[in-house]
């Protein structure tokens, strides 16, 4: 459906006509992405109705307020690398944030930099390491490092040492779905941008909550994101040809892949490696992607799995990276990393200097994993996520490769063994997160059907055995229109219903286009019914065993 | 291949946007992080490789029609292949080929920017792409006294191009070229009126056919013509000889150099040497059809087929052009034997240099983008602190004179055989 006209012209007045546009040809590459197929059956989510790209904050809330006087569904994206940023049952107006580009700055004695949302976390990466500071690094070199941080999930290969996420900004500033500007924090004091929890208001757990509303509460215009030290060279050096140009490992950093005789002590060691805080990155990334990671192409995995030697040798194993400010630092952290590797039987696998930079570079700004993913069978997407305590995720690692099993087994799914991904957090040597990875292609039916299947099924096992609710609150596909909310909520505290009432106050019109957050219209009446039951849920709760 | 033929490549896009940067190991300052002047100038998601097999996958499934959004979009790209290194060096899949596929389609469909029509219209009549009437071709070489291969026979054929052939003002390149390949006692000639264009210019713009008779033209009069090597200063022409000739099936039997390849060859061979100081700080400029572009074809007749479940592998195995095997380092090492010249390099170089601005129609059908293009490239090489951006490729030299005219341009623009010429 064509905006009206009217409408249109409102927009147009806010931006340049050049960057406004309703030409079919132009949408279609704002509702396809992958995971699409798994959603919709198809590669396409219904097309928008047009696209705008806004080139600052004040143009922002202008498009926002147009949007709220003519009932408008808005959402905004930055690089637009996951499903969430597009997908809707429904058109909408896309705001394409690719014009908001600017690192503006890097302040660092406070150690924070302050960005717009097109930014992206490999040149945030790229710009602090010349000043010994790194931000944490999210899904991809690619993905933007403010969406990552306010509004999407916030996962980092890194994360155990840089911090999810959630804990990266710092004061923000925020296009409420209603037009009014917020600023969190000291900024909105005129105090900078220090910190995103006062002086100032602090709603950091509204604007983003655990996993972010995707784009489903307003628009994060500027972030002020939390650095941390960077112990190595202000460039990092390559060598070889695509695809497998190769890092020179700095001399501040070592990068070991560990085996374990089990998934009881790897766990263990991921549990006493996130408790000594000794590295850089440490995590289970699955033998298949490992092999993925490392390789040149399809080919080379293919010879390389049929061999066994990676489902063998990596079954149980983790990717452990050290840095360390100091040669006596880093001769400390080593005895540690021994230390561990004693208590729980690890021994260090040797690796070429191929495989060691693929970790490496992994490590530091994610990068790999597009190879290590989508090349394979073109698409993956993942299932079984949860961010609970690590005994927790060896349980649910288990059940979930079960399920996986009978599909791959089947040839409808590509069979890569267990391929769970879990790593540590920086704040929670107990905790840890996971995802099960199901690789499919998009182009075979059967197989995009089998790979839905399995998410259904995993979906619902999580639900029956009440592992970590709180991850369909986004970061999923399954929180596609919210409706599975409606089951998780009940067992979790009903935190569906606050965010019900979250998006209702902060949305009074309902045009912040929320397919991926929640939709108040849903299931009100259950939702108030599950609300009486909290207790008697709460009371019911059985823990998996 | 036809666009049908990509189909599972469209689909298997993921949207990574890898596309629209340098390879992320290769990002050293995120000035110059991009790689796709496309997207880079237009914005939309559209305008990138990404977005363009989006518009493959629509326009094949039905779900747009033409329109003039849809070709500018199309044809609002340099053909320049740096998202295809991006994208190929995580995934398996061709970008490249199918945007020219896509082309094609539209030039199939009759559905042709009028710009290029024109043009491709006179390269029928005159075998140009400059509109320049072909009686005026060889003009560059009177007073040269260069041999004229109608009328004696050469060991070599320099071929100018149609670019060097028509531009004036770029003929001295051409000059250089002949004066220094004779003072090192090379037997070479020119096909003078009788030269022909390449045809790949035109096979980028989606016009397939032409490539495949320009390349027997070009095949027949050399061979009538008795040389045994074929010499150009132009970088278009070279991957059109070199790789697009045998693409389809036209290998040629001679042997095919750039300039910078064969003034290296005859430095190495003792017959021209490098004494005069040329004391200035330069950086060089990867031509795109000299560089990623000219990584040789390799040939594949396969299928896709499944292992493991869904692992999608090729029987027999495909060899990907990853863009790494172009000619990189020779012009580099040129530039390293001028006496006191001092190379410093770009961020983004060799397989992931940014584009002039010239190539894929740019050029002709939208000007502007092509000057926005370059300057994008000038401003780099000015970051080096670079006195002068050095290129090996007319197109490429054209574009920059170009945009150094209208803008704030500190930089000069160097043709590499001009530095040859005055080391000598």
């Amino acid at each position: 459906m064509a905006l009206a006209r009217e409408a249109y012209r409102a927009l147009e007045d806010v931006v340049r006509p050049e960057y406004l546009t309703e030409e079919p040809a132009v949408l279609d590459g704002y509702c396809f992405v992958w995971g699409n197929d798994v959603i919709f059956g198809d590669n396409f989510a219904p097309r928008p109705h047009a696209v705008i790209l806004p080139g600052s904050t004040e143009e922002v809330q202008g498009i926002v307020k147009v949007c709220n006087r003519y009932g408008i569904e808005f959402k905004a994206h930055s690089t637009g690398f996951v499903s969430a940023a597009f997908s809707s049952r429904t058109g909408f107006l896309s705001i394409d944030l690719r014009r908001m580009n600017k690192i503006l700055e890097i302040d660092e004695r406070n150690m924070y930099a302050v960005v717009e949302p097109y930014v992206s976390s490999c040149e945030l990466i790229t710009e602090t390491i010349k000043r010994g500071l790194r931000s944490y690094n999210p899904a991809g070199p690619s993905t933007s490092i403010v969406a990552s941080a306010t509004s999407f999930c916030g996962l980092s290969s890194a994360q155990i040492s840089a911090g999810f996420g959630g804990r990266t900004p710092l004061s923000v500033e925020w296009v409420l779905p209603d037009g009014e500007i917020l600023r969190l924090g000291s900024l909105a004091t005129g105090a900078g941008w220090f910190t995103g929890d006062g002086p100032g208001p602090s709603l950091r757990g509204v604007m983003r909550g655990y996993s972010g509303p995707a784009g489903g509460l307003g628009v994060i215009t500027k972030a002020a994101i939390k650095l941390v030290p960077w112990y190595g060279p202000p460039q990092i050096e390559t060598t070889g040809k695509p695809p497998s140009y190769r890092a020179e490992i700095p001399a501040s950093f070592r990068v070991y892949t560990v085996v374990f005789p089990s998934r009881d002590q790897l766990f263990e060691a991921l549990y006493l490696t996130s408790e000594e805080a000794i590295s850089y990155a440490c995590s289970r990334r699955g033998p298949f992607t490992m092999a993925a990671g490392m390789t040149a192409s399809n080919k080379e995995v293919e010879e390389v799995w049929r061999g066994g030697y990676f489902q063998n040798k990596f079954a149980h194993s983790l990717s452990v990276v050290l840095d360390a400010s100091s040669p006596r630092e880093m001769e400390y952290r080593e005895a540690c990393l021994q230390e561990i590797l004693r208590r729980t039987e690890g021994e260090i696998f040797p690796e070429d200097s191929r495989a060691q930079s693929a970790r490496f570079v992994h490590a530091f700004t994610g990068q790999g994993g597009v190879k290590g993913t989508f090349r394979s069978t073109g698409a993956f997407i993942t299932g079984a996520n949860a961010d609970e305590a690590l005994k927790v995720l060896q349980k649910a690692n288990e059940l979930a490769y079960g399920l996986k099993d009978k599909f791959a087994k089947e040839g409808k799914i590509l069979d890569d063994a267990d391929s769970a991904w879990v790593t540590g957090y920086e704040d929670s040597a107990f905790g840890g997160h996971e995802e099960l990875v199901v690789r499919y292609d998009p182009a075979d039916p059967d197989s995009t059907r089998a790979a839905a299947e399995v998410m259904s099924l995993i979906d619902s096992l999580w639900l029956e055995k009440n592992i970590d609710i709180g991850a369909f609150a986004g970061c999923s596909h399954s929180s596609f229109e919210g409706s599975i909310h409606e089951i998780a909520g009940p067992k979790c505290l009903n935190y569906h219903i606050w965010m019900k009432k979250i998006k209702s106050a902060f949305d009074p019109n309902l045009v912040s286009e929320s397919s991926f957050y929640v939709n108040p219209d849903v299931n009100n009446t259950s939702s108030a019914n599950s609300q009486k039951s909290t207790q008697n849920d709460l009371d019911n709760k059985q823990p998996i065993t | 291949m036809a666009l049908q033929d990509y189909k599972s490549d469209m689909v298997r896009c993921c949207r990574c946007s890898y596309c629209k940067w340098v390879p992320h190991m290769k990002m050293t300052n995120r000035r110059f992080a991009t790689v796709c002047p496309s997207i880079g100038r237009y914005n939309f998601h559209g305008w990138s490789a990404g977005g363009r097999m989006v518009a493959g996958l629509s326009l094949l499934r039905g779900r747009v029609d033409y329109s003039k959004r849809l070709l500018d979009m199309i044809y609002q790209c340099q053909m320049d292949g740096g998202c295809d290194v991006s994208c190929k060096n995580q995934r398996d899949l061709e970008p490249l080929e199918t945007m020219l596929a896509l082309r094609a389609r539209c030039v199939e469909d009759n559905q042709v920017v009028p710009t290029h029509a024109a043009i491709i219209d006179s390269l029928n009549k005159q075998d140009n792409m400059m509109d320049g009437s072909k009686t005026e071709r060889g003009k560059w070489a009177e007073g040269l006294e260069v041999k004229e291969l109608a009328k004696e026979r050469a060991e070599v054929v320099y071929h100018a191009g149609c670019r060097l052939s028509f531009d004036e003002g770029l003929w001295p390149a051409a000059q250089r070229a002949v004066m220094l390949l004779r003072s090192a006692g090379v037997d070479v000639g020119i096909m003078g009126k009788a030269e022909v264009c390449c045809g790949g210019r035109a096979y980028e713009w989606g016009y397939q056919k032409e490539l495949g008779e320009y390349a027997e033209r070009n095949a027949n009069a050399w061979d009538t013509a008795g040389v045994k090597t074929v010499v150009t200063s132009c970088a278009h022409c070279y991957q059109a000889f070199k790789v697009l000739y045998d693409k389809i099936g036209s290998k040629l039997n001679i042997k095919v150099y750039h300039i910078t390849e064969y003034l290296n060859l005859l430095i190495g061979e003792g017959r021209l040497k490098l004494t005069t100081k040329v004391p200035v700080t330069v950086t060089y400029h990867d031509p795109c059809h000299l560089a990623r572009l000219a990584e040789p074809w390799i040939h594949w007749d396969g299928v896709e087929k499944k292992v493991m479940g869904q692992l999608i592998v090729h029987d027999p195995p495909k060899e990907f052009r990853r863009g790494a095997n172009g000619i990189y380092d020779i012009p580099r090492d040129l530039l390293r034997r001028i006496p006191g010249l001092n190379l410093v390099e770009m961020c983004r170089i060799r397989e992931y240099g940014w584009c002039c601005g010239a190539g894929g129609g740019v050029k002709e059908a939208y000007p502007d983008f092509a000057i926005w293009t370059a300057h994008q490239r000038m401003d780099e090489a000015e970051a080096t602190g670079a006195e002068a951006v050095v290129t090996a490729c007319p197109w490429c030299e054209r574009n920059f004179l170009d945009a150094a005219r209208g803008g704030d341009v500190r930089i000069k623009v160097y043709d590499i055989v001009e530095l040859v010429q005055r080391a000598v």
